[in-house]
């Protein structure tokens, strides 16, 4: 892990603006090899449109952004062939099986059919899905989806992988699971780009993290380094430090007041 | 069904190679796109219960049956151009109605471009596959409307009927795809996305209906004679007409050469052709263009929030007057609310008021042939007596909808909150159903009823109304003891279903059997017996409403 190789992640200047309102002002950010890295905001930062952005998905942007050596507006087969991603919203096709669901996914890498299915097996066996391999998933739960989402993520065997809240809903051994996937797959050269809400688990996965807040990059650099910089004790304190005005214990109580006082109007 | 279409494909594969498409990729994605509808509930099955595997098959038989009466029509009458424009016209509305009905689910389902965007497909492989998709089940849909009258044709016009038919019917189907993509384009265009799938409802709905209508009134056609020998090729209209296009080609081979007929096989031609250029060259980009912007763009999404200075809706204003305590107004207004904005919702309830309609004018008419004359004659029947009636067996169903949703976890909001009365939240829930549902289906009647007796009637529709209010308080209290949308869809319930059958039966034809001797005795009895029964309907409904957890409980067990 030698931090002077070509970054696998390149982003200049990115911005992106859905109709009038901009979502992303000027992003620059490198990323090299066998990171894992925290990119962390508040809901509506641009954190999700920068990850469509560098998977491919969202074509028009202005500023340049590379993943493995390739433009993603230029080549973006290029990008989606090396890339694996997680989405947030748990989107899969309900009425299919994992294995039937897996099975397509690889096809569209264009793995060998039973190669899939030997992945797809030995996978969602070791997340306790053996039984459930030829049920329809429109029965699953939360937790069930996402562990069929991350093994679709992984099958091909990405050289990056962009994770999009990747532990939401699954069960606390399947957390560790996943952490330590991460972790291994990090070692391996593998680069892990991390979107999340849950800040112990940032501040314990990534090597890396990035905050962003507006559109904008307002902090960058591993756990330590930021908490030297902003005398913070933890990740959450240091979030809040950065991204809002501060006085949440003054909402706290008005939050409560809300509901304590009675109003005289209402009588 | 897939393994045919595959092999299909599997065949044509030189051909995809050449147009520079990844067939791994395609075959892939076509499979599961196949396998995605055969396990889909097609827009007007939605209603029917049961197994849901093979419904695509389902469908296509049931498509051919109907094709069956359509074919019937198509070779009996006495030019080609007739009897073809009748089958075109058929296919074009199915095939129309399909692809809105059913395909706008799977052009506008978001999790498609989540799935397929981020991986490696490119976009020619991508387009490839959507109108090989696309071609595979219009095509089927379109053969099997057609079937009988590719048979019929081939034994009665001669053996070249079935090339030049096939012709036409893959013209007929390209000019429906051209059409419904300039509706889709022009809607999206004039609306956003959620009310673009509110206009999508209604299109299913219609389809409900006409799938249903087609069933009670293409035997009817069948027997105008005037039909059977017209002649329409001299006529005006026909250049505008597509159907009539697509049956002058057969026309003109069978030996009725006119100007006519060479104008319209060169429009059958030449129109889809341009057509399918522009949807392929225009159309298919800018609507892809579109959809992506309209999901992309969750910023502008206003149309589903409610503005707060807006005046208290309908719901909130006549809850004051119908509710009393206060769990059952909170249930009224939320059910008021879930049921004007949930679609699968309001796609299982609202046809069955047409339905009724449709029905109660079928009743009417007989199968009488002169319609006029029939119509003349009724106010002397007593038949509004079984169009009343009618409305009491079918209106209170409605009842039992109230349990259905697709969200049924929402539910347990009722179970976590401290409700003495839980009957009260079913009251709420009952109350919304009788006006929105069953008073809607009642009143469609009722004014048909008034439309032809006139005030004469005022009396018997008054305590049919009450009538009907206790039929659906029975109803209520003996069967609806489950939450609001409480259920999921499709549930198979087995259990009492028989006996609930039965007393929708007979419980109506008591009353009207009451309702007929009462006006037997004076018509003005009626009025005097119609306080009677709301009193009995109000009572019920307030042990209804006091139903307690032990009731519920064991109503769900």
């Amino acid at each position: 892990m030698t931090d002077n190789q070509l970054p696998i992640i390149s982003l200049r200047g990115l911005t992106k603006s859905f109709g009038d309102k901009p979502v992303l002002r000027g992003i620059d950010l490198e990323v090299q090899p066998g990171h894992v890295l925290g990119y962390i905001g508040p809901n509506g930062a641009g954190k999700t449109t920068t990850v469509k952005i560098l998977i491919g998905m969202l074509p028009e942007f202005e500023g340049s952004a590379t993943v493995c050596g390739h433009d993603v507006a230029r080549e973006p087969l290029e990008v989606k062939r090396r890339i694996g991603y997680v989405p947030e919203s748990a989107a899969l096709y309900d009425t299919l099986t994992p294995l039937e669901y897996l099975r397509f996914v690889g096809q569209l890498y264009g793995l060998d059919p039973q190669e899939v299915e030997r992945r797809a097996r030995e996978m969602l066996g070791l997340f306790d899905l053996t039984a459930e391999l030829d049920r329809r998933m429109s029965t699953f739960s939360k937790g069930m989806r996402q562990k069929v989402l991350i093994t679709a993520g992984m099958i091909h065997n990405p050289d990056v992988l962009f994770l999009d809240e990747p532990l939401s809903g699954l069960d606390a051994n399947s957390v560790v699971t996943v952490k330590e996937i991460i972790a291994r797959l990090a070692r391996r050269g593998k680069t892990i780009f991390y979107c999340s809400h849950v800040m112990d688990v940032v501040e314990r996965v990534c090597d890396r993290i990035v905050i962003i807040n507006n559109g904008e990059i307002i902090a960058d650099g591993s756990f330590e380094q930021l908490r030297e910089m902003n005398k913070a004790a933890s990740l959450e304190r240091l979030f809040t430090q950065l991204t809002s005005s501060g006085g949440h214990e003054a909402v706290a109580d008005r939050f409560i007041e809300a509901f304590e006082v009675e109003s005289s109007a209402h009588g | 069904m897939v393994r045919l279409s595959l092999w299909l494909l599997d065949g044509l594969r030189p051909l995809f190679r050449l147009l520079g498409v990844d067939y791994g990729q395609l075959r892939a994605t076509i499979q599961v796109k196949l396998t995605l509808d055969g396990r889909r509930r097609s827009g007007h099955m939605q209603g029917i219960e049961g197994k849901d595997r093979n419904v695509f098959v389902w469908t296509l038989f049931f498509y051919a049956f109907m094709g069956v009466f359509v074919g019937m029509v198509g070779v009996h009458t006495a030019s080609p151009l007739v009897g073809l424009t009748i089958v075109h016209a058929f296919v074009m509305v199915m095939v129309g109605l399909s692809l809105i009905a059913d395909f706008s689910s799977v052009l506008l389902d978001p999790t498609d471009n989540v799935i397929l965007l981020p991986r490696p497909i490119d976009s020619r492989t991508l387009l490839v596959a959507r109108v090989t998709h696309v071609t595979l089940y219009l095509g089927s849909l379109a053969l099997s409307i057609s079937a009988a009258t590719l048979i019929a044709g081939a034994i009665v016009i001669g053996w070249w009927f079935v090339p030049v038919f096939l012709g036409t019917l893959a013209c007929s189907v390209a000019l429906v795809v051209f059409f419904v993509h300039v509706f889709y384009l022009l809607a999206m265009r004039l609306m956003d996305v959620e009310r673009f799938r509110d206009v999508i409802l209604y299109v299913q709905m219609v389809m409900t209906v006409v799938v249903v209508g087609a069933y009670q009134i293409l035997p009817r056609l069948m027997d105008y004679k005037q039909l059977l020998s017209l002649q329409i090729d001299d006529r005006w209209w026909v250049y505008i007409c597509p159907p009539a296009w697509m049956a002058a080609p057969v026309h003109l081979l069978a030996g009725h050469p006119s100007q006519a007929a060479v104008i319209l096989t060169v429009l059958a031609v030449a129109v889809p052709v341009l057509g399918l250029t522009a949807v392929v060259g225009v159309l298919a980009p800018g609507f892809q263009r579109a959809l992506a912007q309209a999901e992309l763009n969750p910023v502008q999404r206003n149309e589903a929030s409610v503005q707060p200075g807006r005046p208290r809706s309908w719901g909130y204003r006549l809850s004051r007057w119908v509710t009393g305590h206060p769990a059952e107004r909170a249930a009224f207004e939320l059910i008021w609310q879930i049921a004007s904005r949930d679609r699968p919702f309001k796609m299982r309830t609202y046809p069955t008021v047409a339905f009724l309609l449709l029905f109660g004018c079928l009743f009417l008419l007989g199968d009488s042939r002169e319609v006029a004359k029939t119509l003349a004659q009724l106010p002397e029947t007593q038949k509004f007596l079984f169009l009343l009636y009618f409305a009491c067996m079918m209106g209170p169903t409605a009842i039992f909808q109230q349990k259905f949703t697709t969200q049924p976890e929402a539910a347990w909001l009722y179970y976590a909150l401290p409700l003495e009365y839980p009957g009260q939240v079913l009251l709420g829930a009952f109350k919304v159903m009788a006006i929105r549902f069953v008073a809607l289906g009642f009143a469609a009647m009722a004014i048909l009823a008034l439309v032809i007796w006139r005030a004469a009637i005022l009396g018997d529709v008054l305590f049919a109304a009450c009538a009907t209010l206790l039929v659906s308080a029975l109803q209520a209290w003996l069967f609806a003891r489950k939450f609001p949308f409480s259920e999921a869809f499709g549930m198979a319930q087995s259990s009492g279903r028989l006996g609930r059958s039965v007393l929708w039966m007979i419980f109506p034809a008591v009353l009207a059997g009451f309702h007929f001797v009462l006006r037997w005795i004076h018509p003005c009895t009626v009025v005097g017996a119609a306080p009677l029964v709301f009193i009995l309907a109000v009572l019920m409904l307030r042990g209804y409403g006091q139903l307690t957890w032990p009731a519920l409980l064991r109503a769900s067990r």
